[in-house]
């Protein structure tokens, strides 16, 4: 396995010298400290890691709120370290993003499993925002073509075949997706 | 055809203009009949209206008053209701203003005038001229009655019950027609079902408020107040909703079996000094023994009462002491108090009692919940150091090298025992904070003990300020602490067998300083702790930097090595 760069935050700095022997042990970079939320999110923002270990509590900001940051920003997956292990908290940190979480005390033989899991999911999650934004071209796409290819078949008396060939070829010649093409056939017409 | 005679002629004549004024007068009284009717009409829906828009019966009756002035051309008219006993009427409202100082203020018994008696008789009394010289007559000066020569007193009649009484005057003679005494009547049985219909939008809103104290009381029981705040909001609530002078919530201490005072709603602080009753003494005492509602008209004329002297001083009169129960036993009791002297209703006995039961829930719910959140608390400590000591031993391990496994277990025994020293104090002191001087004397007993050096003598020492610090830091510089007299010790006296070890705190204007200071052997020269990869130093450094944001040195002066943290006053 690739050596990962990882960012650890918790407020106890014997529970982060912990954490970075054992990672550093596994032939991991610990790139950067934090001992409170607000800086683990300066700190995470700053060297864009491949993951994050948070703490739940942790002074000014906790670790659920920090999460919530660095997922919503799409930085880098969050792998929450954790002494409650009540169902309100798994909720809330679900729903902050979190992608894995550990409970207190951790085993070192659980740290990686829990990491890759976390990394997995954040790339399943990028995957599937991808999709989407593509999907979302693709329908936005369709619906330009449509109706540049009313306008054209108004106005030049074509056939749906011919109106479509058209804005194609239009699209071929000009190298600019039949997306671009369609809209500006469109704001033409409204001028 | 017949043939009539003169007189025949003369006499049919006279008779059809007999029926003729007959008829005349018939259509004469038909249209008065119908002005009245309409001036009636007009004047219902007058009070309709205004029974419609305003609610309360004091704003109700002086509208009714002018009215029926206005509606039977009087000079004066005055409205009476009964009281809440409903023996006696009470002026309630009048036109003249002269007589308006009155209001609310005289009072005539059933019987007692003509008005008294129209009520007793639900009769009209109409007096063309000198009144006052009717029988019935009583002579009121505040009234002016004696310059008013006619009188119409009309009963106020609902559902055949006679709520009170509308008289209207006028100071010459005056006849009362029947239309007029008609028009009086009928206004007087309207305004009795508007009065009616107030007073149970009156009592709709009193249990409403009533209710809606309950609910306040109950939502505090699902939200996360804690105890002072629960009963500081039970009082409040109950005093202003219900309009008491003070409220004041004493909780039964079960060890002492004692009431104390625990919440206050009241204008002045004198209340809430009021010392600890036995349960059975007094009134409050007496009602957590039997579980039962007191109440006392005057707290002043009460021989039970223990505080005739706030009484006095406060202004308190009657008093209504409710049990605070919680299934069956009594958790508490909640006084309250009213400045004018109050007769409770059995209807407000039941609302206080129902608040009761509601604030005693309460109690029990907050009491569980803090202890549920005391509870998740040290679940989390326990846990936070369940992890922080697998954290030492880990990094033991990583650090341990080809070490002997008892040395090595040695070290991690006197850190766990670091840790182990921080709860001990938090545990037998109730604060939160704990004494750097009494980790200090913890951590040199422990040294002092698990010393494995018979041949070694050395005197330990602990001196310096008190400072208190937070659990958290506490813990940190306990762990430092303990790695700098375990090093002390360890490399001190690895070839001295005689000397001392000192741990010094110090104030200075912007830091603390601790010192760990051993006449033992020098370090050796080449020592640097920034370089040094002993787990103790990584532990000291780590600590030091990450929770104090301070700064660790170690020297020689003369013949003393001095180990150091020095770290920012907050």
């Amino acid at each position: 396995m690739e050596p990962l760069r990882i960012v650890i935050a918790d407020d106890e700095p014997i529970i982060r010298m912990d954490l970075r022997r054992t990672l550093e042990n596994m032939g991991h970079i610990v790139a950067g400290e934090a001992g409170d939320g607000r800086q683990a999110i300066e700190v995470t923002r700053e060297l864009k890691p491949d993951v994050v270990i948070l703490d739940v509590k942790m002074p000014h900001l906790d670790g659920i709120d920090a999460a919530k940051v660095i997922s919503t920003e799409g930085i880098a997956p969050v792998l929450l370290l954790t002494a409650y292990s009540d169902r309100e908290l798994v909720e809330r940190a679900k729903d902050a993003g979190v992608f894995a979480y550990l409970i207190k005390p951790f085993k070192e033989a659980d740290l990686m499993p829990a990491i890759e899991i976390a990394m997995a999911r954040f790339e399943e999650m990028l995957e599937i925002e991808k999709e989407v934004a593509d999907l979302e071209n693709k329908l936005e796409t369709r619906k330009a073509v449509d109706r540049a290819k009313g306008i054209l078949m108004d106005m030049y008396g074509l056939k749906e075949q011919d109106a479509f060939r058209r804005i194609q070829v239009q699209s071929m010649n000009t190298r600019k997706s039949m997306r671009e093409i369609a809209e500006a056939i469109i704001i033409a017409n409204s001028v | 055809m017949v043939k009539l005679t003169p007189e025949e002629l003369a006499r049919l004549l006279e008779k059809r203009e007999h029926e003729l004024a007959d008829a005349r007068q018939r259509i004469r009284q038909l249209e008065e009949a119908l002005d009245a009717r309409a001036s009636e009409a007009a004047a219902l829906r007058r009070i309709s209206e205004a029974t419609g828009h305003v609610v309360t019966t004091d704003d109700i009756l002086p509208l009714i008053a002018e009215i029926a002035l206005e509606v039977t051309g009087t000079e004066s008219a005055l409205v009476y209701l009964f009281n809440d006993a409903r023996d006696t009427l009470i002026l309630r409202a009048a036109t003249d203003e002269s007589v308006k100082t009155q209001i609310g203020k005289l009072r005539l018994k059933v019987g007692e005038g003509i008005t008294g008696w129209v009520a007793r008789e639900k009769r009209h009394v109409s007096l063309a001229s000198e009144a006052w010289s009717d029988e019935r007559f009583k002579f009121l000066p505040d009234l002016q009655e004696d310059r008013y020569q006619s009188i119409l007193s009309v009963p106020l009649i609902w559902r055949e019950e006679c709520i009170g009484v509308i008289n209207v005057r006028t100071q010459a003679p005056h006849d009362y027609t029947k239309t007029q005494v008609q028009l009086l009547s009928s206004i007087a049985s309207q305004v009795a079902g508007a009065i009616q219909a107030s007073r149970k939008v009156r009592d709709a809103e009193k249990s409403a408020t009533h209710l809606s104290t309950v609910a306040e009381v109950s939502r505090t029981i699902t939200s996360n107040l804690y105890l002072e705040e629960i009963l500081q909001l039970a009082v409040a609530a109950t005093a202003q909703t219900m309009n008491f002078k003070i409220v004041a919530l004493r909780l039964v201490d079960e060890d002492k079996r004692q009431l104390v005072v625990k919440a206050v709603h009241a204008t002045s602080k004198e209340y809430a000094r009021r010392p600890p009753l036995h349960v059975g003494e007094g009134l409050a005492g007496r009602v957590a023994e039997t579980g039962k509602v007191i109440t006392v008209l005057d707290v002043k004329k009460s021989a039970d009462y223990k505080f005739a002297d706030i009484a006095l001083e406060q202004n308190l009169t009657s008093l209504a002491c409710v049990p605070l129960k919680v299934r069956d036993r009594v958790i508490g009791v909640i006084n309250c108090y009213t400045e004018r002297p109050h007769e409770f209703t059995e209807n407000e006995v039941a609302v206080l009692m129902t608040l009761g039961n509601q604030i005693a829930v309460a109690i029990e719910n907050a009491k569980l919940m803090v202890k549920g959140a005391l509870l998740q608390e040290m679940h989390h400590r326990v846990k936070n150091n369940l992890q922080q000591i697998a954290s030492l031993l880990r990094l033991q391990k990583h650090y341990a090298g080809d070490r002997p496994a008892t040395e090595v277990l040695e070290e991690s025994i006197g850190r766990v025992m670091a840790v182990s020293a921080v709860h001990e104090l938090l545990s037998r002191e109730d604060l939160d904070t704990i004494s750097v001087r009494k980790i200090a004397e913890h951590i040199v007993q422990a040294t002092k003990q698990s010393l494995t050096l018979p041949n070694k003598r050395i005197d330990f020492r602990v001196e310096g300020p008190e400072l208190r610090l937070s659990s958290h830091q506490a813990n940190s510089v306990a762990l430092v602490l303990n790695e700098m007299v375990q090093n002390a010790v360890e490399h001190g006296f690895k070839i001295a067998d005689e000397g001392s070890i000192l741990v010094r705190l110090m104030e200075k204007p912007d830091d603390w300083l601790l010192e760990v200071v051993n006449t033992g052997d020098a370090p050796r020269p080449d020592f640097n702790p920034d370089k040094h990869h002993d787990l103790g130093l990584q532990i000291i450094q780590g600590l030091v930097r990450g929770d104090l944001q301070g700064v660790f040195s170690l020297v020689r002066e003369g013949d003393e090595t001095i180990a150091s943290i020095r770290w920012p006053k907050t």
